[in-house]
């Protein structure tokens, strides 16, 4: 059942979601999990069959843990809803996911921060895939104009023999300010894990994203995608590791960057193999918008800066 | 009064004359086969038609319906209703087919594009136009973009590359549905079987356009490796 707290306040927040895009009235269903969260006050909890939901709430940090009972299927996706309706403040959280073993389920989280001029969002996962589980996390971002907050987000993953994991990070609405995420995640036997990040950086905006997968188990798969786009002084350093070390892993990283203006991206895979039967690739592509792509939007009518929005949240997307 | 004109136009790359004294015309509603072996400036000219970064002419002058357009940007040159199709068409990540044959706004309807090129809408209107894609079907969604777009004047440059042998007649088909949609052609290729669907051809050599007539002409000469200006063997680039 749902629990809410001062009325206004998730309101505010539910309004948030609704100018993000995703229609509030999702929270109402009592068929789908939520967290809701202004700052560091949680305004609404609710768990379902097959997913509980244990809270702790200190003054500093809320720490919250979230069990997928064993072959249970969730058929409605799982919402952290983490906003900030002040213009400063930290919200402070760490959350521990566990699917248990053949458990099917999806998270989307969306931090609302468009409200913000100087904020901490910090994010700890510790996120623990059991046999055959499959879970697909999207973490979506919406800021403001203000460069003020800073996102520092990390992730500790294990993926289970047989079991899926598939992240995605967006933050391409607003200036992302300071975004630091890192995530490290170990993949068993026969297991899939992808990491996808997308991020659209203006201004002085800085942004650093470290994603290391590690193949342990046989015939584990990977793929680690980065899309990011900059202008004005934006900077990104953008660092993929992948390892293979068991038979038959195969693992690949893929980084595109486009850059205009002043600003300035780097991107460093690397990749280490530890097991002859194993195979790591990368590829990397960093500069500006590519010509023929460029001009034949504007040889089907587009105007050149037009042209150019296309292909930067094409990739974006 | 022609459509496309191009008159004395020399081009160099690198030091390296590419065009010589190019004369060219294409009619309002004409299909114009250029045709040529590799490297003798063909994909020059088409670019040098659309206006795309670097390419410049040294010296003579390209008309579009009657409008000098050297000194014409590409996207000038596009909404003069100018268009073209690469030879090897560019790949987009996140933008779908749906997205690319909307452009241009002519309010086409785009499932009979796709249909009209051997692609079932239902497969591909949400497709990625990105890696995923193979590259004839990359090269039909091109040539439907041109039935949705309906240009003025269309350049296709080696539209039947990557087209296996059995479709090459499909793309035929296609290039006189873009002519009936009221677009003037420039098609551009090394492979002669195409030529047929045109209403004229001339066979370009050594950066100059060395012989226009009737398609079946120019297609025996160049299949003979004949060039009537240097009176030998069709050569690569300015050489004559």
């Amino acid at each position: 059942m749902a629990k809410y707290a001062t009325m206004p306040l998730i309101d505010k927040i539910l309004s948030l979601l609704d100018s993000a895009g995703t229609n509030s009235s999702v929270l109402e269903d009592r068929n789908t999990a939520h967290i809701v969260a202004d700052g560091q006050n949680l305004l609404s909890t609710q768990a379902i069959p097959g997913v509980t939901i244990d809270i702790k709430e200190r003054p500093d940090i809320t720490i919250a843990g979230i069990t997928i009972a064993g072959e249970a299927r969730v058929a409605n996706p799982i919402h952290f809803c983490f906003g900030m309706l002040q213009r400063i403040g930290t919200q402070n959280f760490r959350i521990t996911i566990k699917l248990e073993p053949h458990a099917h389920a999806s998270f989307l989280a969306h931090g609302l921060f468009s409200n913000v001029e100087f904020a901490r969002h910090i994010m700890d996962q510790y996120v623990e895939i059991d046999e055959g589980a499959n879970m697909r996390f999207t973490d979506s971002h919406f800021h403001g104009i203000s460069g003020g907050i800073e996102v520092a987000t990390t992730g500790k993953v294990k993926v289970g023999k047989q079991a899926r994991y598939i992240s995605d990070f967006s933050l391409t609405t607003g200036r992302v300010g300071k975004l630091d995420l890192k995530y490290s995640v170990q993949a068993d036997d026969h297991a899939v894990v992808e990491l996808t990040s997308r991020v659209f950086g203006h201004a002085s905006d800085i942004i650093k994203i470290n994603e290391d997968v590690r193949l342990d188990g046989l015939f584990s798969r990977s793929l680690i995608k980065s899309r990011v786009a900059l202008e004005g002084e934006a900077r990104a350093e953008i660092i993929g590791t992948t390892e293979g070390r068991a038979e038959g892993a195969r693992g690949h990283m893929d980084c595109m960057e486009i850059i205009k203006d002043q600003a300035v991206g780097q991107s460093t895979p690397s990749v280490k193999v530890s097991h002859p039967l194993a195979k790591i690739t990368h590829e990397a592509a960093i500069g500006t918008v590519d010509k023929q792509q460029l001009e034949t939007l504007i040889a089907h009518g587009l105007s050149p800066e037009q042209a150019v929005d296309a292909i930067v949240l094409g990739i974006l997307r | 009064m022609s459509l496309l004109e191009i008159r004395c136009v020399y081009f160099t790359a690198g030091g390296k004359p590419i065009l010589e004294n190019l004369n060219f015309t294409l009619g309002e509603g004409e299909i114009h086969a250029l045709i040529g072996t590799n490297g003798t400036g063909k994909s020059t000219l088409a670019r040098l038609v659309m206006g795309c970064e670097g390419y410049h002419i040294g010296s003579g002058e390209i008309r579009f319906d009657g409008l000098s357009i050297n000194e014409l940007p590409i996207e000038k040159r596009a909404g003069l209703g100018i268009t073209m199709v690469w030879q090897e068409p560019a790949r987009f990540e996140g933008i779908t087919v749906r997205d690319y044959l909307s452009l241009g706004k002519r309010g086409s309807d785009l499932s009979d594009c796709l249909d009209s090129v051997g692609l079932a809408s239902g497969d591909y209107l949400d497709r990625m136009l990105d890696n995923t894609m193979s590259g004839g079907e990359r090269k039909r969604i091109e040539l439907a973009s041109m039935l949705a777009l309906k240009p003025r004047l269309c350049i296709l440059d080696e539209p039947i590359s990557g087209i296996d042998l059995v479709s090459v007649k499909d793309i035929v088909a296609v290039i006189r549905r873009i002519q009936q949609n009221g677009s003037s052609v420039l098609l551009i290729s090394h492979r002669e079987e195409i030529a047929s669907v045109a209403d004229r051809a001339s066979l370009l050599c050594g950066g100059r356009i060395a012989m226009t007539g009737d398609p079946d002409t120019i297609v025996r000469d160049y299949k003979s490796r004949h060039c009537v200006i240097c009176n030998g063997q069709i050569c690569d680039y300015a050489t004559h």
